[in-house]
This record gives structure tokens, C-alpha cells and sequence, in this order.
């Protein structure tokens, strides 16, 4: 038993086993899409179609209904493989190369133009291809190699990516019609002719195909139409888009002062690495900057090889490039799990020290003062003033600020405590992080005075400050600064 | 490409558009006539190839069609010759059969060196 497909070939209905009907549509849609071109095509297809046509007419008798996949073949060994008609063509346009370079003339092809050189062809290359003077495309990579770097990755890639223009014809198809906005507007117009045509041939398809399968082929239909009509703005925008975070990424990376941090006090600038630094002193940070370079970057460069191919419509199939990008990707993934995991061992082991201080006080009233701390940053003395930063890096030294708290107790007297945690990869190294916390603080007469921010040296390692005032109820504690008794 | 199937191959581009007027003379014929008898005396391997051949003949005006019912299977294209095309036909004639004896002529002298 076999399913079959009732098809519609220049208005007669045929029956169609499944398989044949596969090979036949397959054979039909080449042929359509070769003549479907020019209106001489257009009526070529036709006639072809109503021969088709004409032979199934001849199978079919009263005992013989169906359309098998032996006459599909024979039928196409009497009209003749696609090859054999386009071969047909070729030799028509062959004969003098002035017609081959009017043909070539439509279709323009990017190449590396490797005569008129500097590295590889590839401003040369282009040059031709946007019509405009090489050298404003040379001093375009060399602007983009100095900002960032990011000229020499898009020239590499456009090395990698564009074909040598070797033959003849390849140079003429370079030199083709030059790129232009009327040009394009035409290729987005034959994009949407396409998709008419492909919506159309859908619904002309009388294959017994349920409603949502063909909603479904209709959408990606508009979809994958649409992608290919603006695929040149969408390739435009992907290069822009790759190139900005490119030259953003290598140049945190390799310049100081990229990142920047603004607060009250004033902005300061760093660079990654300073930052990084603050969670490990190992030599090993060199590794963990270049996996993060290789796990950012190799995605942005995708995206950039997937723009310039849709914006210059380069047809390569090379599988090689994307696979080496994801072999190093990997390596990358695999460095940089080691380092953090270096990084990690910094923060495995934590450790607490408390001091608890019993205070000379005999008043009912006493008060909370802040200590501003200073810093200096280019020279200037800069005073952290606002206490709702819990983290402040500055060029030397970086600040965290404490937590505060005061609860009533039964007791008669008040009591400090301050308690100071830090991590490190081992007790000893903990403990070391804690003293290096400098917090200061005193009790003069009745006044308490607390700094608004601990120091913490150059290396975070989960330090914490926490003080606690136990205290009589009686006793009231005033500060200006302290409307909430929170830090 | 080679250059031998090139050669070749605009050989018979011209001799296929001589053959076609000429099957169609004084009658008309409608397209798989005209590929039987081309098949018959093999000029051509597959049908495709002609179908080019023939709308590119009818737009040059050599030829014309008019459509007739068949009793099986769609409407046929019956090709015939115009008056254009007569006159290129003859003209064709005149050239072949000058070419064929200048052929010969030389073909003969050298074989006999060969």
C-alpha cells in the first residue's frame, strides 16, 4: 500500500506515489528556480511544465492510476537532469568574454584582490566592492587597530573569511557593478518577490497537509524571507554591535582607567586587572585575564565572521574556523575554572576575632560621632562623606564600611564590641587578613567616636565589621549622623 | 569547461537552430514533434535542452505558436515557420551548404596525408 499525493501540473490532477512525488517536486523547483529568472525562463518553465504534463498524461490508462517513482525518472532521463539545461546556458553566455562580463556584471562577488596588496587585499578587496578609494578603508583598519585594537581582529577575520580572487573570472567578479543603496533596495525587493513567489507555490500545494503545517511552513516561509531581505542591516548591525564591545573588552583589558566608578567623592578609573587583583595576589591572574579575554571574545568574533558574511553575502561553508573557535573556546572555559578555582582557595578557610571593650562612662547622655575617612586619590584628599557605600576601591586601597548596631541590656555598663571576619586559603592567612583590617575608634569624655570606614588593604578577602553597643536602657545615645542606628 | 565540449557544443547550437526550420518548412509542429525527429537523428540527448532553444527562436521572430486542444494532457504550442524565419532559413541553407562542401574539400585533401 502506498500514500499518495494529488498534484496539479499545468491544470490536470495526477496521483502521485509519495516517494516519486519527493524526487519530482525536487526536480520541478530546480528547474523553477533556474528559468523563474527572466520572462523567457518563465515561459520555458512552462512549456517544460505542460510536457511534464503531457507524458504523465500518457502513463496514465484506466488500470494504471498512479504516478510511480520508475516514471518520474524516466521522465526526468527524457527531459534532462537540471545539470544538462544549465550546462546548456552556460556555453550560451560563454562565447565572448565581453558577454560574461555583462553577466558577471550583476552578480558582485567579494575577493581579496591580492595584486594591489598591502597585507592581504582584503581594503583592496573591498574597495571594489563598495566602489570607493582603497586608501579610505586602509586608514579606516589602521583608526580601528588604534582605538582598541579591534581593526586587526575584523582584518583577520576578513582575511579568513574572503576568498582569493584567483581566475579571471573571480577578478571580474570583483570588479563587478558597485554596491549601492539602489542596489540593495533591488536585492531586498527580489528577497520579497521570493517570498510571494514561495507563499503562493505553498498554497498552490494541494498535498493533503494539515492546516497548522501549513501555517507553520508559511511563517517560516515570511521568516526566513525576511532574514534574508534585511540580512545585510541585520550583518551591519551585528559588525557595529562586535566591534563596539570588542574594542570596549581588549581595551579594559590592555589600558588602564577603562572602568570607571562615580560616586559622591568623585570618579575614579581602573583598570580590570587592578580590580582582579583585589581577589588574588597569584602570578596566575595573567591566566585568568587571558581565559576571560578567550570566553568573551570568541563569541563577539562569531558574531562579527556571521556579520561581514551576511553584509558582503560571502558563501563559505568552512567548517574548519568555527570548529578551531570552539576548541579554544573550550580551553579557555577550562583555564579559567582552574584560575577561579585558585581564586576560590583564597576564600575556603574563614575566621573571626572579637574584641569586647568595657567603657569608663558614669553620664545618662552620651554621643555617637563620625569619623570621616580620608583617602588620597591624584593627590587630592578625598573625604568619604557618603556612608551608603558598603565597597569603595580607590587607586590605593580599598574601603569597606561597618555594620552598626545597639542593643539594651541589663547590665550597668557599656559595652564595645567589635568584631572583625576575614578568609583566606588557611587559618594563618585569615587571621593575617584580619589584622590587617585598620578600624578605628575611641571614647573621650562622652563622646564615641567611630570611623566611618575600615581599611582593608589591597586585597579583598570577605572582610567584615560589625560593630555592637550594649548599653543600659537609661542610657541614651545621641549623634547627628546616627538618625537610624545603622551604618 | 573544456574547450573541446565548448566547441562542440556551439557546433550544434547552431546546426540544432538550422534543423528546426528546416523540420518545420511549409508545416507546423508542435514542440515533442519536433523533439522526436531531432531525438530520431541524434542531434539531441534530452527534451529540456530544446525548449530554451525554441522560446528563444520565437522571441527572435522566427518562429510563432498557436495553441491547440489535445484530447490527452494540456493544451500544445504548434510551432511554424514566419516569414522572418524563412528568410534566415534560407540563408542558413545557403551557408551549410557552402560550409559542407568547404569542409570537405579540405577534410578530403588532408585525410589523404593522414
Amino acid at each position: 500500500m502506498y500514500k499518495t499525493i494529488s498534484i496539479n501540473i499545468s491544470g490536470i490532477i495526477f496521483n502521485v506515489n509519495e516517494d516519486a512525488y519527493e524526487i519530482l517536486k525536487n526536480y520541478l523547483d530546480k528547474l523553477h528556480s533556474h528559468f523563474n529568472k527572466t520572462d523567457e525562463g518563465k515561459e520555458v518553465y512552462a512549456d517544460i511544465e505542460s510536457r511534464v504534463a503531457e507524458i504523465f498524461s500518457e502513463i496514465i490508462t484506466t488500470n494504471n492510476q498512479v504516478i510511480t517513482i520508475t516514471d518520474v525518472n524516466n521522465l526526468i532521463d527524457t527531459l534532462g537532469k537540471p545539470e544538462d539545461f544549465f550546462d546548456e546556458e552556460i556555453h550560451e553566455e560563454e562565447p565572448t568574454y565581453n558577454q560574461k562580463y555583462k553577466k558577471t556584471k550583476k552578480k558582485k562577488r567579494l575577493y581579496r584582490d591580492t595584486k594591489e596588496n598591502m597585507i592581504a587585499g582584503v581594503a583592496s578587496g573591498l574597495s571594489y566592492y563598495f566602489g570607493i578609494e582603497r586608501v579610505i578603508f586602509r586608514i579606516i583598519f589602521i583608526l580601528l587597530f588604534a582605538f582598541g585594537g579591534s581593526g586587526l581582529w575584523i582584518y583577520v577575520i576578513l582575511w579568513i573569511a574572503i576568498p582569493e580572487a584567483r581566475t579571471r573570472s573571480q577578478k571580474l567578479e570583483m570588479k563587478g557593478e558597485p554596491i549601492d543603496i539602489s542596489n540593495i533596495e533591488k536585492n531586498i525587493k527580489e528577497e520579497f518577490e521570493n517570498i510571494k513567489e514561495n507563499i503562493k507555490k505553498n498554497n498552490y500545494d494541494t498535498t493533503i497537509k494539515n492546516f497548522f503545517e501549513k501555517i507553520g511552513l508559511l511563517i517560516t516561509t515570511i521568516v526566513t524571507g525576511i532574514f534574508k531581505a534585511f540580512g545585510k542591516v541585520f550583518g551591519f548591525i551585528f559588525i557595529l554591535f562586535s566591534v563596539a564591545i570588542l574594542s570596549i573588552i581588549v581595551g579594559s583589558f590592555i589600558f588602564d582607567n577603562t572602568l570607571i566608578q562615580i560616586n559622591d567623592y568623585g570618579i575614579t578609573t581602573f583598570s580590570f586587572t587592578e580590580v582582579l587583583k583585589l581577589f588574588t595576589n597569584n602570578s596566575n591572574i595573567n591566566y585568568l585575564i587571558f581565559s576571560i579575554l578567550i570566553i568573551i571574545t570568541i563569541p563577539i568574533l562569531s558574531v562579527l565572521y556571521t556579520g561581514i558574511k551576511l553584509l558582503l553575502n560571502i558563501k563559505t561553508n568552512n567548517k574548519t574556523i568555527p570548529l578551531i573557535g570552539f576548541i579554544i573556546w573550550i580551553f579557555g572555559v577550562v583555564i579559567f575554572t582552574a584560575s577561579t578555582i585558585d581564586i576560590g582557595k583564597n576564600f575556603t578557610r574563614g575566621k573571626s576575632i572579637e574584641t569586647s571593650t568595657t567603657l569608663n562612662n558614669n553620664k545618662d547622655i552620651i554621643y555617637l560621632v563620625k569619623n570621616f575617612v580620608t583617602d588620597s586619590i591624584n593627590g587630592k584628599n578625598i573625604i568619604f562623606s557618603d556612608d551608603d557605600e558598603d565597597f569603595l576601591i580607590t587607586k590605593n586601597s580599598v574601603y569597606i564600611s561597618p555594620n552598626f548596631r545597639i542593643i539594651n541590656t541589663n547590665s550597668d555598663s557599656i559595652t564595645v564590641k567589635i568584631k572583625r571576619k576575614a578568609r583566606g586559603n588557611n587559618k594563618n592567612s585569615a587571621a593575617q587578613n584580619i589584622d590587617n583590617i585598620v578600624y578605628n575608634w575611641d571614647f573621650k569624655n562622652d563622646t564615641l567616636h567611630f570611623d566611618s570606614h575600615c581599611f582593608i588593604n589591597n586585597e579583598y578577602r570577605g572582610q567584615e565589621v560589625k560593630i555592637t553597643i550594649y548599653k543600659p536602657e537609661y542610657v541614651t545615645i545621641m549623634g547627628d549622623d546616627f538618625d537610624e542606628f545603622y551604618w | 569547461m573544456s574547450i573541446n565540449n565548448n566547441i562542440e557544443s556551439q557546433m550544434r547550437k547552431g546546426v540544432l537552430e538550422f534543423c528546426i526550420l528546416s523540420i518545420l518548412g511549409d508545416n507546423q509542429a508542435y514542440a515533442s514533434d519536433i523533439i522526436k525527429q531531432l531525438k530520431d537523428a541524434k542531434l539531441i540527448v534530452v527534451e529540456g535542452t530544446l525548449y530554451p532553444l525554441l522560446t528563444r527562436m520565437k522571441n527572435s521572430g522566427l518562429l510563432s505558436y498557436h495553441w491547440e486542444e489535445s484530447k490527452q494532457g494540456p493544451p500544445r504550442k504548434y510551432y511554424s515557420i514566419t516569414a522572418k524565419g524563412q528568410k534566415f532559413h534560407k540563408q542558413l541553407s545557403e551557408t551549410w551548404e557552402n560550409m559542407v562542401s568547404s569542409v570537405n574539400t579540405i577534410t578530403n585533401k588532408n585525410s589523404k596525408n593522414v
